[in-house]
């Protein structure tokens, strides 16, 4: 992490170590995309207000720079050209160089603390408004429909969630660029009314036209960034695919495939870059002719006597000093707000999603009371499987059972055992509740259903097997467990305790992935444990160890292995193999 | 590869010098150098116009203090100037980014696109003793590094140096004494610069640090749902995320603290630049060698100065990286092809032989010792062994990945007629029919579909919600390690080469799918020269030939019924696979 420690103090109001334990945020998702805005607004306002306070104040002292360089013009410089000497000007030239300094002092002050303050406040709210959405996605009960593609909840949980924080620039900044203008109004009227007055009248009148002319280009701009491929992504998954590429001799046709996937994105770039410019140049002119404008206008006042030379410098500055804010102000208002919109949308459709039907079950059941001596733990009543045909099972508190299902049957009877799927026709009870009348959360505590890919995490691999449930198991079991697992201390680079992974584990083999999730769900110890496939990328020899090893752990509680697996055949108290020998029982 | 590919290396991918950078993008300007020229030109002509406003608002203070009561002749030269330099400004700025854009970002393109195919053309054993993380690396963050930075800080160098130019002269127009109070402000810029590329690039690369951890928590987390809510890790992934968010909001605040520093040296050069011109100014007012309309002129120029100078200090930063991607791209670029093309003997009927061949990865300590094997044409051979034995490196060298330390290995297969499958499985990003019709560009959806029914996986379209044409790969739809097996093995089929070699490539897949895999695999090795190292004995079992290996060594080949009469290593490996079977069958 650089030179600076986490501890180090990089400057004013930098946030504490520790994330914040209070939510500022409300939430209701049922609530229109401005309303969320409001909230986000009203969340964070303390820093949202004092940001706009400091920035208002800088945009009063930034137009207050071209008074003070007119008042040194008209003060220090002018007599000099009336013959006047140096001497007699030596008072206005102390009092009006500190007034210089002390305008600088503000302008710098004002717009760092000013504008830090502001993004605090849009990373504080963007930080809850993302932990909200995951919470949503990872809410136990699920969501309704088919798995989302992560890529897209991703983009929601981030992306958008940016986006719509991006609101609270329209309430940081503006203020003070209205202010700002609104100075530049009042300095003007002082100097000469119809300056005064043609800037309040003309002013508006610009900001619209920039608007108008801004519409179409931005509303372009934004669809070609949106639609544009992301070039580098795409370069990025073909040269991951090396080996697969070379293996099948594929090398010009991806390259070739990846020139069109370039060259699209170089459209759409140069789109956007043509829309974008022609927006700067329309804005660069019309800016720089209102300045223009009004230079003219004092110039013609001055000529005819009624404005100093010094009062003829500050016009000029204070037109140049109009631009900034008013082309701040065009941008935000415009942008941000229509961003912020649609993206408050999307983070609302995807907060307001049902919950799964198989997720709101309540039944607790009586914890107290064990399960030892019920005949069925588990009751498989006419199941349909996918391919149509039924499944009829039961199975007895500590049984070791194999059941042979294709793998779409798998998935299925691993869905339901995890509340994550309704049965269309039939049921599965488990002590003889329906699985979908259990809370989700307690039945997953009972019956671990383990999903035949090994989904693993980034921490070593002991933190992996321990990692069930909101705190880690125990150590020893987890240490056990990795054994039965058939995974040794020395095939690993720095053993269980130091090897590390990251999320997805690719630093380690298929079989060492599919070893360690399979100590996770030994370790977990649940009830009924539900194992697909747990061998599959594991040598012949090592598989039947492991069959064993498990057979014998798990004596005394109840596994189910769905596989076809020879090695956990040989061990099992008994196979339900549906599709053996004709019809499925 | 067993073993050795797991060590990550740091690559020894090359980095090109500043001088081949330059050198390549000067070749890549080919054509377009006159079209550079005229960028250049414009961006001039676009610094110019900055200078006219304070140069006219300087003559008419001057005009002002000598008429009284009407407006001067000159007055409409100087509105002309002021309305003509402010059209100016606005046609140029559009002009300038449009040429910009069209000349940055297509040298962009055709360097990404260079990139590739240079980065999939590298001889594999580089990939093999590299890894693919470092041309990973280098097609995601410094492309992206460059297409951000390149476009936008071009510009930003061109028009902030020819404003110093260009302010540099007009004020040595008004009187090179102006020149000491605008020198003064350069050693400070230059002070603020190093102090900013001393700091801010370690707290931007934690920052981004800081924002990829998250990513990958976030992603990590989505991508294995199942796993989460199987095993009730809601809460801890939630905690982690929020821990790893907070990171990225503390980083972020020290970015921005950065930033306003930087604004705030900037800021403090800008005022005592003004303090000394204005002096300056002052002083030659009451040396009587400056009217006030000149001291104004010299002040406003200055001023003009601030803003291209300030957008450039705050890209110096992104141009230092941008520099050093560009350098780790055009290393590949120029890194020169040289494909041990494995070496044919004329005809091309698959036969491949090995005479006395060994092989060591670091020179030292073999892996492969005196191997000599002839494979004949049509001939499947399993390769059999513990981790370790040599298996995935022997076929590694048939298939003329590596070429052999010592011996000599003769093939009557073209490089482009032999295929590799191994264990690794990639999904690309794409649709499903993409990832199929890498192997044979001009297959239709027909000739795809027929290719997975061979390998027995004709199921995965229609589990996907828009079959062929679901997107999968990174953020698109999961496929489960199985269905990439089959995916690779029905890419290698559409590849239809004379010698296959299948290095595990099952092994992801599910067992329940044993018959469709053994299946699918005598499909592909069908009717050619196949090579398949396999956990899963019966595919083994139905080759023609099987080799043992320990210690790179071949301790024992034969068919499955000679081996097994032997009662040497693989009657045994056979007994201990085949006892399940056995009582399943009992069972039924």
């Amino acid at each position: 992490m650089g030179g600076r420690g986490a501890g180090t103090r990089a400057g004013f109001f930098e946030p504490p170590v520790a994330p914040p334990t209070t939510d500022r945020l409300r939430i209701d998702p049922s609530w229109s995309a401005a309303r969320l805005s409001g909230s986000i607004i009203r969340g964070v306002w303390p820093w949202i207000a004092a940001g706009s306070v400091l920035l208002i104040v800088h945009g009063i002292a930034g137009m207050l720079l071209p008074v003070v360089i007119g008042m040194l013009v008209d003060k220090v410089v002018a007599p000099s050209a009336a013959g006047v000497g140096f001497a007699s000007v030596t008072g206005p030239l102390v009092w009006w160089g500190l007034a210089l300094v002390g305008v600088y002092l503000v302008v710098n002050l004002s717009y760092r603390f000013g504008g830090r303050l502001g993004w605090f406040g849009v990373q504080r709210s963007q930080f809850e408004l993302s932990q909200a959405v995951l919470s949503r996605v990872l809410d136990p009960r699920g969501m309704v429909g088919a798995a989302r593609a992560p890529g897209g909840l991703l983009a929601v949980a981030t992306g958008d969630v940016h986006r719509a924080c991006l609101v609270l620039y329209v309430t940081v900044y503006p203020p003070g660029e209205i202010v700002g203008l609104l100075t530049a109004a009042v300095i003007l009227f002082a100097i000469h009314p119809w300056l005064g007055l043609g800037v309040v009248v003309a002013l508006p009148i610009v900001v619209v036209l920039m608007q108008l002319a801004a519409i179409p280009l931005r509303r372009r701009s934004i669809r070609e960034q949106a639609g544009l491929a992301d070039a580098a992504a795409v370069a990025a998954d073909l040269v991951a695919g090396y080996r697969v590429i070379r293996g099948i001799n594929a090398q010009a046709t991806a390259a070739g495939r990846y020139r069109t996937v370039s060259r699209e994105a170089l459209r759409g770039t140069l789109a956007a870059q043509f829309a974008r410019a022609g927006f700067d140049g329309i804005s660069t002119a019309t800016a720089q002719l209102f300045a223009a404008a009004v230079v003219v206008a004092a110039a013609i006042l001055a000529f005819t006597g009624q404005l100093t030379i010094g009062q003829l410098v500050t016009v000029a500055g204070v037109a140049v000093s109009l631009i900034g804010p008013l082309d701040g102000l065009v941008g935000t208002l415009g942008t941000f707000w229509a961003i912020s919109q649609a993206s408050a949308r999307r983070v609302l459709d995807l907060l307001s999603e049902p919950a799964n039907p198989a997720g709101l079950g309540e039944h607790t059941g009586d914890t107290t009371q064990r399960v030892g001596t019920a005949e069925d733990l588990l009751r498989v009543d006419r199941l349909a499987l996918p391919d149509g045909s039924l499944l009829n099972t039961t199975v007895s508190s500590g049984e070791f059972v194999v059941i042979d299902l294709p793998q779409a049957g798998q998935r299925l009877l691993t869905d339901v055992l995890s509340a994550q799927a309704v049965p269309v026709t039939g049921q599965v009870l488990l002590d003889g509740v329906a699985v979908e009348a259990w809370d989700p959360t307690t039945l997953r505590e009972r019956v671990l259903a383990v999903p035949h890919t090994a989904g693993l995490f980034a921490g070593t691999v002991l933190e992996n097997a321990r990692a069930t449930g909101d705190k880690p198991l125990d150590e020893a079991i987890a240490r056990t467990a990795l054994r039965v697992a058939a995974l040794t201390e020395t095939e690993l680079p720095s053993g269980y305790d130091a090897t590390r992974v990251g999320d997805g584990g690719r630093e380690l083999s298929g079989g060492q992935r599919q070893r360690i999730a399979l100590a996770r769900a030994i370790t977990a110890d649940p009830d009924l444990l539900v194992l697909t496939d747990p061998t599959s990328s594991v040598d012949a020899v090592t598989e039947q160890h492991i069959a064993a090893a498990l057979r014998t752990h798990r004596v005394g509680r109840t596994t189910i292995v769905l596989t076809s697996s020879p090695a956990f055949r040989a061990v099992a108290d008994r196979l339900i193999a549906p599709y053996e020998g004709g019809e499925p029982s | 590869m067993t073993g050795s590919a797991e060590t990550a290396f740091d690559g020894p991918l090359p980095i090109a010098t500043g001088r081949t950078v330059a050198r390549t993008l000067w070749r890549m300007l080919a054509g377009r150098r006159l079209r550079l020229v005229g960028l250049l030109l414009l961006f001039l002509l676009e610094a110019a116009t900055a200078v006219v406003f304070p140069l006219i608002v300087g003559s008419l203070v001057d005009a002002v203090a000598h008429t009284s009561g009407s407006v001067p002749a000159s007055f409409w030269w100087q509105l002309a100037a002021l309305a003509g330099a402010a059209i100016a400004a606005g046609i140029l700025a559009w002009a300038g980014a449009i040429a910009l854009a069209r000349l940055a970002e297509t040298v962009i393109a055709e360097l990404r696109e260079n990139y590739v195919a240079a980065a999939l053309g590298l001889p594999r054993r580089v990939i093999e003793t590299a890894g693919t993380g470092d041309v990973v690396t280098r097609a995601s963050d410094d492309i992206a590094q460059a297409a951000e930075t390149l476009p936008n800080a071009l510009p930003r160098v061109a028009i902030s140096a020819f404003t110093i130019v260009i302010v540099g002269v007009s004020l040595t127009a008004l009187d090179p004494r102006y020149l000491i109070g605008f020198a003064l402000t350069l050693p400070l810029y230059a002070l603020t610069l190093r102090w900013y590329l001393r700091t801010a690039p370690a707290v931007y690369a934690a920052d981004r640090a800081a924002e990829s951890v998250r990513g990958q928590h976030i992603l990590g987390t989505l991508t294995e749902l199942p796993t989460v809510t199987a095993h009730r890790l809601e809460h801890r992934q939630l905690t982690r995320i929020r821990d790893a968010a907070w990171q990225t909001v503390r980083w972020a605040m020290r970015t921005r603290i950065i930033q306003n520093r930087l604004f705030g040296r900037v800021n403090l050069t800008e005022a005592i630049g003004l303090f000394a011109v204005l002096a300056v100014g002052i002083w030659l007012a009451y040396t009587d060698s400056a009217t006030p309309g000149d001291v104004t002129a010299a002040a406003l120029l200055f001023l003009r100065t601030v803003a291209p100078i300030a957008a450039l200090l705050f890209v110096m930063d992104e141009l230092q990286s941008a520099l050093a991607a560009l350098g780790r791209i055009i290393g590949v670029i120029e890194q020169p092809v040289e494909e041990a093309a494995p070496r044919s003997t004329g005809s091309s009927d698959g036969n491949v032989t090995l005479h006395d061949v060994s092989f060591s990865y670091d020179g030292s300590t073999p892996v492969l010792q005196n191997i000599s094997l002839a494979i004949a044409p049509g001939e499947s051979v399993a390769l059999v062994g513990a981790t370790g034995s040599g298996k995935s490196t022997l076929a590694a060298l048939i298939a003329g990945i590596h070429p052999p330390t010592a011996g000599r290995i003769d093939r009557s297969v073209p490089a482009e007629q032999i295929v590799t499958v191994t264990q690794e499985s990639h999904v690309f990003t794409g649709t499903l029919a993409e990832n199929l019709s890498l192997a044979e560009p001009t297959a239709d959806h027909d000739l795809l579909r027929d290719a997975l029914t061979v390998v027995g996986a004709n199921q995965i379209p229609a589990q996907l919600p828009d079959g062929l044409s679901t997107l999968v790969g990174h953020g698109g739809h999961p496929l489960t390690g199985s269905a990439a097996s089959h995916l690779a093995l029905a890419r290698a089929l559409l590849a239809n080469p004379a010698l296959v070699v299948l290095d595990e490539a099952t092994a992801d897949a599910d067992t329940a799918d044993t018959t469709a895999l053994d299946h699918a695999t005598r499909a592909l090795t069908k009717g050619r020269t196949a090579l398949v190292i396999a956990h899963r004995l019966s595919q083994a079992a139905s080759c023609d030939r099987i080799i043992v290996m320990e210690h790179g060594r071949i301790i024992e080949q034969g068919n499955h019924d000679a081996l097994l009469l032997t009662n040497g290593p693989y009657a045994t490996l056979w007994a201990a696979w085949s006892s399940g079977t056995e009582r399943d069958e009992g069972a039924v």
